[in-house]
């Protein structure tokens, strides 16, 4: 089972490296789809089955063929190149190395020193099926930033209707 | 190898995983041309917070509290692609090119 | 009612207004407008008249400061000068000038419509005589000198504007300019004169002047070496020579007949001239405080009388001949001020001005039907224009002093004066023997003009058979002006008793008796002095009856019967004829001599002055100086202000905008790998806590 956690992991980061380091912008989409899925599969390994499920719902049917679609748009498929133009790349480079190292020295240490749940807490936090108590908490306690992003979302529709118009 | 499987399903693995993320997210936002790549670096960004979110949620609370702001961030996530995608449309049809790098002054 | 009166000048300017802006937008060019603004005024004015008729005197006035002047008060003697008060007289003189100008006004304006139908510029034409109207109908209700002189300079705008109505002809134009730069002259000296007088007494009102002279005021001021009152009387003077086309100003006055025959008769005849006239005799009590004034404006009435009805004998041109006896008239008008008989002066400037506008339409009439001023090729129209015939008829034995006619009463009433000042005052004989000559040869060009015109043959068949009488809006204000011809209109005593007592109205003369008691100037004459003038004026009579008689007759036997050749006339003048023909010479005086010799020369030297000593030294001079303090102002301004300062500033400002310059690409990944940087740091102090 820790070696399906581990294979996701893998995939999700190699994905990611694609995403970060093809020039064709078409694999990149592609890949990004991949890292999408990886990290589903590690939320559902996280106890959080109903994020899983979401994450592939938005993330993978919805956001990815969106962008897939953008770029079908964009740039005549079998004309253009689909090669990007990069910019030099070695301070980006630096910077996301250094991102990430700080970033993950900083979280670990930080994590070394609190108190965790114990494994058998764990163990029963992840058994536990997720949906009716997101959906509890969605229309209790959080029904505030709930109803804040629905009319976050109603007004991004409208705002992608507007802005995509024809002129 | 037993020694990574035991990582990986730990806290630090799913921070590494989010941290490697991240990083390779800002470096796609920084070197992408392409207005539609910095998007792609922008929803890996996220993902890695949304990670982030959901293995504390699991290892230091043993609440939900995690997975919702990290579905709040899938669906905040979700808008602003809608929207940025409607943008470079929209600047597509303007330019005739969705380099980012022509987006540089305000004004049509 | 003297708010009211104010309406009189407004109407034309009103319609002057109207006309210049919308003129060529209104219906039939907008002449109504102009010629109903004047009838306005004429309806205005006509109250007036009839309380000067009924009540035998008018006196309003109205007043507003126009400007007050603030810190004269302290300097004493100019305490009363402090406000400018400018407003409305109206007197009997005023009310008398009134109706004329309103109703010649009138009648010309009516007459325009029929002669100035379809020329280029039509509405203009109406908008010039509007604005004139309102300058000449200003300057006689104007209370001061100051609003005088302001009317009586718009009114040489205008006639400016109208002798060069024809732009298109060259002639028409020197004409214009003429005009202006020989009436400037007179009005400079005029202008001068207000100052004197505003300096002297320290008013140019003309009640406060009377009230101050009669009170014997200004007798000790002297300027300019002169006794003050000479001064200003002298300047005054001038200004009346250069308006009224007096000697030697007069050149300016035939030349003006280039414009449109309308404008001759409102502007060269019956109004404008006689503004200078009217300026006299307003100041009259003036003129006659100085003493010395008095005879030179006689002996100026009186050479100009002469001297023009010489020239007019010798004229082809119809509107030259009455241009000539237009100034002759006037200077009848002058001499008659210059020799004291004031009111008949006026009257004749009265008088004058409704015969002469009756002859100047009347030969528009003509003009209009023969298309032609050349009066030899006229001749013979007497039966295509009857009307015009006999209007032009009876305003010929007014002014050439037939009994009967105003002009009779009023002429003969000069010479009268004329013959009783030379009685009293031993030696000044050629003032009654100029006027009377005068009176003949006016009586002998003005039937020769009527008989070369109207009778005889026709010397042009051509011309002589599309001749024909004008539309009703012509005629009509020739039988007006025709009408006012005779003398019952005026009446008034003519010296003699039997006659008097056939004129039943003196309104006249007791309106002239009212105004001269208010001017100071009442007649107060002793039994030797009343014998005297009563004695010239019977003798007056006999001589004018007699001289007028003689002309007609000449008149008559050599352009009528043809007894008398023309040609004989003119060998037995010899030399004279040339010197008539070319007006003595004057324009070639004044443009040959005077203006290229004189003032061509003095200007060629003012020029080589300019250049060479204000110029070189004192420009040029200065600037020099100038030039070195600047250079080395300039250096210190270079080097320390502009190059240390003021670069300084700007440099330092410009290297940090450089410097901040770099971050504001306006890319946005520019931006973002700065925001990573800043993460960047955040968490390296992170790890630095935690460790």
């Amino acid at each position: 089972m820790n070696k399906v956690l581990l294979l996701a992991e893998i995939l999700t980061v190699a994905s990611a490296l694609v995403v970060g380091f093809h020039p064709n912008i078409l694999y990149a989409s592609v890949f990004l789809l991949f890292t999408f899925c990886g990290v589903a599969v590690m939320f559902l390994y996280a106890g959080a089955d109903f994020l899983a499920g979401a994450q592939i719902i938005i993330y993978v049917g919805g956001v990815t063929i969106l962008i897939l679609f953008a770029i079908m748009l964009t740039q005549w498929l079998y004309k253009i190149k689909l090669a990007d133009l990069r910019n030099k790349m070695i301070l980006p480079a630096i910077l996301s190395v250094a991102v990430a190292v700080f970033l993950y020295r900083a979280l670990h240490q930080m994590v070394a020193t609190l108190p965790l749940q114990t494994p058998e807490a764990l163990e029963k936090f992840t058994s536990t099926p997720k949906t009716a108590l997101m959906g509890h908490a969605l229309l209790g306690s959080y029904l505030l930033p709930f109803e804040a992003i629905t009319i976050l979302l109603l007004g991004a529709m409208v705002g992608a209707v507007w802005l995509a118009r024809p002129e | 190898m037993n020694h990574l499987m035991q990582f990986s399903s730990s806290l630090q693995g799913y921070l590494a995983v989010g941290a490697m993320l991240f990083s390779l997210g800002i470096f796609c936002v920084l070197t992408r041309k392409n207005a539609i790549g910095i998007l792609l670096g922008i929803e890996l960004i996220l993902n890695a917070a949304a990670i982030n979110f959901v293995a504390f949620s699991k290892f230091r609370t043993g609440l939900i509290d995690g997975q919702i702001v990290a579905l709040f961030i899938m669906l905040i996530a979700a808008a602003e692609a809608a929207v940025a995608l409607a943008v470079i449309l929209r600047f597509y049809r303007l330019k005739q090119t969705i380099d980012a790098d022509e987006a540089s002054i305000m004004r049509n | 009612m003297a708010q009211q009166a104010l309406l009189i000048a407004l109407f034309p300017l009103c319609a002057f207004v109207i006309q210049a802006l919308f003129g060529k937008k209104l219906p039939r060019h907008g002449d109504f407008v102009s010629v109903l603004a004047i009838f306005g005024s004429f309806v205005v004015a006509v109250p007036i008249f009839t309380k000067l008729l009924t009540q035998g005197h008018v006196f309003e006035t109205f007043q507003v400061t126009w400007m007050a002047l603030p810190g004269v008060e302290a300097s004493g003697k100019l305490n009363s000068a402090a406000n400018i008060v400018i407003g409305v007289l109206i007197n009997n003189l005023t009310a008398i000038m009134l109706i004329m100008v309103t109703l010649c006004a009138s009648l010309i304006h009516l007459f325009s419509v029929g002669y100035m139908h379809g020329e280029e510029r039509y509405h203009l034409f109406f908008a010039y005589i509007s604005l004139f109207s309102a300058g000449m109908l200003g300057l006689v209700l104007s209370d001061n000198l100051l609003t005088f002189f302001m009317c009586w300079e718009l009114m040489g705008l205008c006639s400016y504007l109208l002798i060069g109505f024809y732009y298109k002809k060259p002639s028409a134009i020197n004409a214009s300019i003429k005009a202006f730069m020989t009436t400037r002259v007179g009005d400079t000296m005029f202008f001068l004169g207000i100052a004197a007088l505003y300096y002297v007494f320290g008013t140019s009102n003309f009640m406060e002047l009377y009230k101050a002279l009669q009170q014997g005021a200004g007798h000790d001021v002297m300027i300019a070496g002169f006794p003050a009152l000479t001064f200003i009387g002298f300047m005054v003077l001038m200004g009346t020579i250069g308006k009224s086309a007096q000697f030697p100003l007069h050149v300016w006055l035939p030349d003006a007949m280039e414009g449109p025959t309308p404008v001759s008769a409102l502007i060269h005849a019956a109004t404008m001239v006689a503004a200078g006239v009217f300026l006299l005799i307003r100041m009259f009590p003036l003129l006659e405080a100085s003493h010395t004034i008095l005879p030179i404006v006689a002996y100026i009435g009186a050479i100009t009388a002469f001297l023009a009805a010489l020239i007019a004998i010798v004229q082809v041109d119809i509107k030259k001949v009455l241009a000539y006896s237009t100034i002759s008239q006037l200077g009848y008008m002058v001499m008659g001020v210059g020799v004291g008989a004031f009111a008949p002066g006026f009257m004749h400037l009265i008088t004058h001005a409704c015969f002469k506008a009756c002859l100047f339409l009347c030969s528009g009439s003509v003009i209009h039907s023969v298309h032609t001023q050349d009066m030899r090729e006229m001749g013979g129209l007497k039966s295509k224009m009857p009307i015009t015939f006999a209007t032009m008829f009876i305003a010929t034995l007014a002014i050439s002093g037939v009994p009967g006619f105003s002009g009779f009463v009023s002429k003969d009433r000069i010479l009268g004066g004329a013959l009783a000042y030379s009685m009293e005052h031993q030696g000044h004989y050629l003032i009654p023997l100029l006027g009377f000559a005068t009176a003949g040869i006016t009586a002998f060009y003005m039937f020769r003009m009527i008989y070369m015109t109207f009778f005889g043959h026709a010397r042009d068949e051509h011309k002589h058979h599309h001749a024909h009488e004008q539309p009703v809006t012509m005629t009509i204000p020739l039988m007006i002006l025709a009408c006012l011809s005779f003398a019952i209109v005026f009446a008034g005593p003519t010296g003699i008793e039997s006659i008097d007592h056939m004129m039943p109205v003196k309104w006249f003369d007791h309106a002239l008796e009212g105004a001269q008691h208010e001017m100071g100037i009442a007649e107060h004459l002793s039994p030797e002095a009343e014998a005297i003038h009563h004695h010239a004026h019977g003798l007056a009579l006999i001589l004018s009856l007699a001289v007028a008689g003689l002309g007609i007759f000449i008149s008559s036997i050599t352009y009528l019967k043809h007894i008398l050749k023309a040609e004989t006339l003119k060998k037995m003048a010899g030399p004279v004829y040339p010197l008539l023909w070319n007006k003595y010479f004057f324009d070639e005086f004044y443009i040959g001599i005077l203006i290229q010799k004189g003032l061509l020369k003095f200007n060629h030297f003012l020029a080589v002055f300019d250049d060479k000593v204000i110029d070189r030294i004192c420009v040029d001079g200065w600037r020099d100086i100038t030039m070195g303090v600047k250079s080395i102002i300039g250096r210190f301004d270079d080097v320390v202000v502009d190059r240390i300062m003021v670069d300084g500033t700007a440099d330092v400002t410009a290297g940090g905008g450089w410097v901040l310059r770099q971050f504001q690409t306006g890319k946005v990944q520019h931006y973002l790998v700065l925001t990573v940087m800043v993460i960047i740091v955040a968490l390296f102090y992170a790890n630095l806590g935690l460790k």
